[in-house]
């Protein structure tokens, strides 16, 4: 008699641990874990984001002038635009491997305002996106480039030369 | 026991508990930020920032543009790069401590390297400059680069060593704009 | 008794007594001397200091010097707008108030906001160190360098700037012509439980001084 009624009770202090734990992780640790919502896209595969097409179309190095030790990669992209084209939150090139990450430099660099924009564009017509980065002479890729929308939706070309 | 014993014992574990109550770190320990050092003149490296002291001088006067101020300013040429991202890469706070007190890079200067976007793989140059009381204009002081608006918890703050002994001192600095090094 | 007993009589009952106080001991003692040991450190830190000082009053250019920082009125004048910077609604004036502040403490510190966790609270909290009498703001206050500097004012320790502050209130609140500003002495807490430990805040402590200064209408 005595033995199952403590037995009994450690079970059940046992499933309340369970219970507890359980709930905490389901409320307040799940929702935490970021989920990046990424598609991978190969070569000339044209992409929908931001309530648009891209389609990666040149990759250059040495393109503009740079810093010493440094080179510019420039990354285009044609984009069909339309109604309803909304804009991006970032233009990013990384490096695979290491994992430096790097921003557009085109506002500090000499390109001139015709080459193509530095952003997604909101409700326009087809246009080219040109993105410029600043890359030491030691990062020599294989890199990524990655477009997030407003969302946090990522769209990542991979990017070699 | 002997007589005395007792109070030996008594006395000593009153100082034992003195000792730790004096050794235990306050409560701001469990969430201060790391500070890096290094050498007079070395780069140091953080978690998002390298940073590297090129030169420094007293003024009597800064001015950039058409603004101008009086006073004991200290202006500091910072060479500072990202490591690993240039997303958010920026210092936006530069604190120097003096003695036991600290002052940090006036913001009322309009192109000092505060806020100027920073690259992975390429320096950029740019200057901060500290409006000091008169009388501090020698002594050895730290300079500590942050890149958030206060001093984080749990992350790297680099710090820098300067030594304002022997520092020139002109009668006017004109703050240049931070640029790409190698250019 | 006989009397040349009562000397030893009286030697048996002072050794008697002795005996009793020398019975409860070295703890006693001990606790007698430790609370003398406090009671002399806390005279000597001041406890019997008495509790607040009466405030001085002041006027125009004269320093009104707290533990952390010193204020003096330049000058105090009521308008409608300042060029560039505020501009009052209807029904409403500001007040501008031109002052020289310096901060004593050994931190930078912002006039209304915070700079790295240092928070002085000397205007635009609901108990600011620097309180106008008689009016009650409207809205925020705002201060600026006098000299045209850029972005809010940082006070760099033992640096001293000259600032205007301009507080919003309704139209007609100094109806004397004079502006009253309390200046407190600041009390430093440290954040706990919501904010983090290194949060300090300047917190409104005793009245120091009363600033009255004419006002002039523009």
């Amino acid at each position: 008699m005595r033995w199952s009624g403590r037995r009994a009770s450690l079970i059940a202090l046992l499933a309340a641990v369970v219970a507890v734990v359980a709930v905490h992780v389901w409320f307040d640790v799940v929702p935490t874990i970021e989920s990046d919502e990424m598609t991978v896209v190969s070569a000339d595969e044209a992409v929908d984001l931001a309530g648009q097409q891209l389609t990666l179309r040149s990759v250059r190095a040495d393109e503009f002038e740079a810093p010493k030790g440094s080179h510019t990669v420039s990354v285009r992209l044609h984009s069909s635009g339309g109604a309803e084209a909304t804009g991006c939150r970032s233009l990013l090139l990384g490096e695979q491997g290491d994992g430096r990450v790097w921003t557009p430099g085109t506002s500090e660099l000499d390109i001139p305002s015709d080459a193509g924009e530095s952003r997604c564009q909101a409700e326009s017509p087809p246009y080219d996106i040109l993105a410029v980065f600043v890359v030491p002479d030691d990062a020599s890729g294989p890199f990524w480039f990655d477009v997030t929308d407003e969302d946090g939706r990522i769209v990542r070309f991979p990017v070699e030369f | 026991m002997r007589r005395g014993a007792p109070w030996a014992i008594g006395a000593a574990l009153v100082v034992v508990a003195g000792v730790a109550v004096a050794l235990t770190p306050p409560d701001i320990a469990l969430t201060q930020a790391f500070s890096i050092h290094g050498g007079e003149g070395d780069a140091v490296t953080g978690r998002t920032l390298t940073a590297q002291v090129r030169d420094a001088a007293f003024a009597e006067r800064v001015s950039t543009g058409d603004w101008e101020a009086d006073g004991n300013w200290l202006v500091v040429s910072v060479a500072a790069s990202a490591p690993q991202t240039e997303v958010d890469a920026a210092v936006i706070l530069a604190a120097l401590e003096v003695g036991d007190r600290t002052f940090h890079a006036s913001e009322r200067v309009r192109d000092s390297l505060l806020g100027t976007a920073l690259r992975v793989g390429t320096d950029t140059v740019g200057m901060l400059a500290f409006e000091l009381p008169a009388d501090v204009d020698a002594g050895d002081a730290d300079l500590r680069l942050i890149t958030s608006y206060s001093t984080p918890q749990l992350d790297d703050v680099v710090v820098l060593p300067l030594s304002l002994d022997d520092l020139p001192s002109e009668a006017e600095i004109e703050i240049v704009a931070p640029e790409w090094e190698g250019f | 008794m006989r009397t040349d007993e009562t000397p030893g009589a009286v030697r048996r009952v002072a050794a008697g007594s002795g005996r009793a106080l020398a019975s409860l001991g070295a703890p006693l003692w001990a606790a007698i001397l430790f609370a003398t040991i406090i009671a002399a450190v806390f005279v000597g830190f001041g406890g019997l200091r008495p509790a607040s000082a009466s405030p001085t009053e002041i006027g125009v250019d004269e320093e009104a010097r707290t533990s952390l920082y010193a204020v003096t009125v330049l000058d105090a004048e009521t308008t409608d707008a300042v060029e560039g910077r505020m501009e009052a609604d209807p029904g409403e004036t500001l007040v501008v108030a031109t002052l020289r502040v310096e901060n004593l403490s050994d931190r930078p510190i912002d006039i209304g906001g915070s700079v790295d966790r240092v928070e002085a609270r000397l205007v635009n909290t609901a108990a600011p160190l620097l309180a106008l009498v008689d009016a009650e703001p409207t809205d925020y206050a705002r201060s600026w360098r006098t000299d045209g500097s850029p972005g809010t004012v940082v006070l760099q320790p033992d640096v001293p700037a000259v600032v205007q502050i301009a507080w919003p209130v309704p139209e007609g609140s100094l109806a004397d012509g004079i502006l009253r500003l309390d200046v407190h002495e600041p009390e430093i807490t440290t954040g706990k439980v919501i904010l983090s430990s290194d949060h300090i805040s300047w917190d409104r402590g005793d009245l120091v001084a009363r600033i009255a200064v004419p006002v002039e209408p523009s």
